[in-house]
């Protein structure tokens, strides 16, 4: 007894060390943090499942949760045989990997009165220290015992009737700290990167993504427009740790399409922000879109690559922005690289030039209804492209769309939606409206190989080692593609979309392909608007988990 | 009572009004149409689609008052009157197609003017600082006293509370110590035979924090106020002034 006692210890205080995820290669076995590696690869080194084998593949089990609305976004985390996945209205559990058995639960408790306009929805936790951690719909982070799931601290950051916003993106562990953003970028409001002590909760630092008076860039908001300037902060960055630098995408500027009132280059709102680690203190950033006024975000993933440019390898870091256009950048100094598109319909910009800049902005005029493509739901949405080390390509998904946007003055109101206009989805101009997932050279955007889709394809990417890329689509199918051809090997229907991210992991030597299931979101509601059927399409609220026969 | 006179009113509302219409329309596009929410009128988000859809006007008027039973739709009725949500209930009704105006409804508005606003800034102050800790006019958090209904106290009162919490406490600090030593002090928010729940006031924004009674080595009063005393150092004398003002200004 006092033997197994010692075990169990001996576990604990491995599973409380965040350098685990320094060397996450190490142990392929688990899925240790949002993109499994600090780099957002999203790439599993498993190899049992191969393009030989996966038209073999079948259901292991399937776990559902009763909460729907808003659908399934999260990424799955493993650690040493439990998974750990969070829902909308932010109720955790902790499953036995290899069966689907619930080990726990925590019920957060739904708030009264809840009033942003952003969603309850959750993309995931954080699982380090012997804490779990993940931020809620009313703008609190909280830390659970990973073994019990109880409570040990929660933080309300900001009251969410002050500031309009709330937690969706899973936070980034970071030795001693729990870093955590923010949405309400389309609302009057300043946005924020946190981070906090992972064993106290007190806060360590703040990045205010919009400078403050007297600090560098606030000059780039016209008179007090940087108080209500939006810059959210709401998806999970990535962090190099020999440069101790944490990469994060700030969204888009508010109010979204009327820009007038902040004339400037509203720093550091669609830009990719370069923070030490443990100051906070920024270290570089490059703007993507300076004065954004079509609502694009550069929040997406940083994906931190080690790359030959024109014969010299350098630290690269890949992102995606909104608007559909790849940006790569140096990643110890911010220096632009190279910049390409995942869409056809992009029309709000001709080109950009060798320095990063955009030539040929165009902006839609106040009162005046204008055909910007691709939609306000993105050249892409938030779900994650994936790094293939074997073929050396990246692979994401892009949305063939437009919109009737109509730009107007607004006053802000603090706390409150702050878009500036209204738009209306409209169908592709260049060929058909639909969805496409590809594989790019990271550094040209060359592409390879493209997979068509009816619809747009909403859930993130994973890649193995066994030569696959695996996603899911909006009426319910699960599918692998080859990695070197696009061609798809294997599918299975599991009842309802997919808007999470994918991942796998190993128990006893079997390798287990885990997906997020459940239909929903802010950007699930607006298909109807192209396709009218969409609003039929069902929810859930579940993980599928597949393994080879045993 | 109040949910029953709009109701009453809702009874009025007369589908040819094109002004109430065209008043709600500019409310709908403001605060229901935004975004993602029910879309450019009434054409779908992450709320559903309004437009081309038939609706019981008292459901109507009940789920933008109160907010939806599911919980996915906040209430309006502490940010509009009766008469706007009766106009925008109006404008909802006319993307129906049974009467009203055209969805298509023209809107603007201009940005409020600058010029220097103690009470603007003062709301400023109080909401990076304060309302972590203290409600004031229904926003912000409650683990301080709630903050409305200063108007008629003294702004050097108001200013000793702020810069000097410990002469006038209102909460009694807790302490807790665990049996692994760390001292946990501040607000106790919740105690019951299994657990004690604190807001821990040694930094800002509070850690609440669970602390389980197996893990429980004492509980004591503290002797400090759980609010920091380091507002003199952390604010400038003009935010300051401008806080109490606000604090003032207020009903």
């Amino acid at each position: 007894m006092r033997l197994r006692h010692a075990f169990i210890f001996a576990a604990v205080l491995t599973a409380q060390d965040p350098q685990r995820i320094v060397n996450a290669d190490k142990e392929p076995h688990n899925w240790l943090t949002y993109a499994r590696t600090y780099n957002a690869h999203r790439y599993s080194p498993l190899s049992q499942i191969t393009t030989a084998n996966v038209r073999r593949l079948v259901p292991v089990w399937s776990f559902q949760t009763s909460d729907v609305q808003g659908g399934m976004q999260c990424t799955p985390i493993v650690v040493d045989g439990v998974m750990y996945i969070s829902t909308s209205w932010n109720n955790v559990y902790a499953l036995d990997a290899a069966t689907g058995r619930k080990l726990w639960r925590y019920g957060y408790e739904k708030p009264r009165n809840w009033a942003t306009v952003y969603g309850n929805w959750n993309r995931g936790v954080a699982v380090a220290h012997g804490l779990v951690f993940f931020g809620t719909v009313d703008n609190h982070l909280l830390a659970l015992d990973a073994r019990t799931g109880r409570e040990v601290w929660n933080v309300n950051v900001e009251d969410v009737s002050q500031c309009g916003c709330n937690i969706t993106g899973a936070p980034l562990v970071v030795k001693d700290k729990v870093i955590v953003g923010t949405t309400a970028g389309d609302s009057a409001h300043r946005g924020y990167i946190n981070a906090f002590d992972a064993r106290s909760g007190r806060q360590v630092w703040r990045f205010w993504t919009i400078p403050g008076p007297g600090e560098p860039g606030n000059e780039t908001w016209k008179g007090d427009s940087w108080k209500y300037g939006g810059g959210s902060s709401w998806m999970t960055g990535s962090y190099d740790p020999e440069l101790n630098l944490v990469y994060w995408g700030v969204g888009n500027p508010a109010a979204d399409f009327y820009g007038d009132s902040r004339q400037g280059n509203n720093l550091y709102t669609d830009s990719t922000v370069a923070l030490d680690a443990d100051t906070g203190k920024l270290k570089w950033y490059f703007q993507e879109v300076p004065h954004d006024v079509w609502d694009w975000d550069s929040a997406y993933e940083n994906v931190l690559l080690d790359l030959p440019v024109r014969g010299q390898r350098r630290k690269l870091l890949l992102t995606v922005n909104k608007g559909g256009l790849v940006f790569v950048l140096d990643r110890t100094d911010g220096k632009f690289v190279a910049a390409w598109p995942v869409v056809e319909n992009l029309n709000w910009v001709e080109r950009v030039d060798e320095q990063g800049n955009l030539i040929g902005r165009n902006e839609p005029k106040p009162g005046v209804p204008a055909t910007i493509c691709p939609s306000i739901g993105g050249g892409r949405s938030w779900n994650h492209g994936a790094f293939h080390p074997k073929t050396g390509w990246f692979y994401t998904t892009g949305i063939e769309w437009c919109q009737t946007v109509t730009a107007r003055a607004e006053e802000p109101k603090p706390g409150q939606a702050y878009f500036g206009g209204e738009f209306t989805l409209k169908p592709a101009v260049k060929g058909e409206s639909g969805g496409h997932l590809g594989a790019y050279d990271p550094v040209t955007g060359k592409r390879q190989w493209v997979y068509r889709s009816k619809y747009p394809l909403l859930a993130s990417q994973l890649a193995t080692a066994g030569g696959l890329i695996f996603t899911g689509e909006a009426e319910g199918e699960f599918f692998a593609l080859d990695a070197a051809s696009g061609r798809k090997l294997w599918s299975f229907q599991t009842g309802s979309g997919h808007r999470g991210s994918p991942i796998s992991y190993a128990i006893k030597g079997r390798q287990y392909i885990a997906t997020p299931v459940g239909w929903g979101s802010a950007l699930a509601g607006l298909l109807p608007q192209i396709w009218p059927e969409a609003e039929q399409f069902q929810s859930a609220s579940s993980v599928f988990v597949f393994g080879l026969p045993e | 009572m109040w949910l029953l006179l709009a109701a009453a009113a809702i009874a009025q509302v007369n589908l040819e009004d094109s002004a109430a219409v065209a008043r709600g329309g500019v409310i709908f596009a403001n605060s229901c149409g935004v975004g993602y929410c029910h879309g450019k009128a009434g054409a779908a988000g992450r709320g559903p689609r309004l437009a081309g859809r038939k609706f019981d006007r008292e459901y109507l008027i009940q789920v933008i008052t109160t907010g939806s039973s599911n919980g996915n739709m906040p209430g309006f009725a502490k940010t509009y009157s009766a008469e706007d949500i009766r106009a925008v209930t109006a404008y909802i009704l006319s993307l129906s197609g049974t009467g009203g105006a055209s969805g298509e409804v023209g809107t603007a508005s201009t940005p409020a003017g600058a010029g220097r606003d103690a009470f603007a800034a003062g709301r400023a102050v109080f909401e990076e600082r304060c309302s972590v800790c203290h409600v004031f006019q229904g926003k912000g958090v409650e683990i301080g006293p709630d903050l409305t209904g200063q108007s008629q106290r003294r702004a050097e009162d108001i200013r000793r509370d702020i810069l000097d919490p410990g002469a006038r406490l209102s909460i009694d600090p807790v302490v807790v110590v665990t049996k692994s030593g760390e001292r946990v002090a501040g607000v106790k928010k919740q105690e019951n035979r299994e657990l004690i729940r604190v807001y821990d006031t040694s930094s800002l924004p509070p850690v609440l924090r669970t602390i389980y009674k197996d893990q429980v080595q004492s509980v004591g009063r503290g002797s400090e106020s759980p609010m920091p005393g380091n507002f003199g150092k952390v604010l400038t004398p003009q935010q300051l002034a401008d806080l109490v003002a606000f604090l003032k200004g207020g009903p």
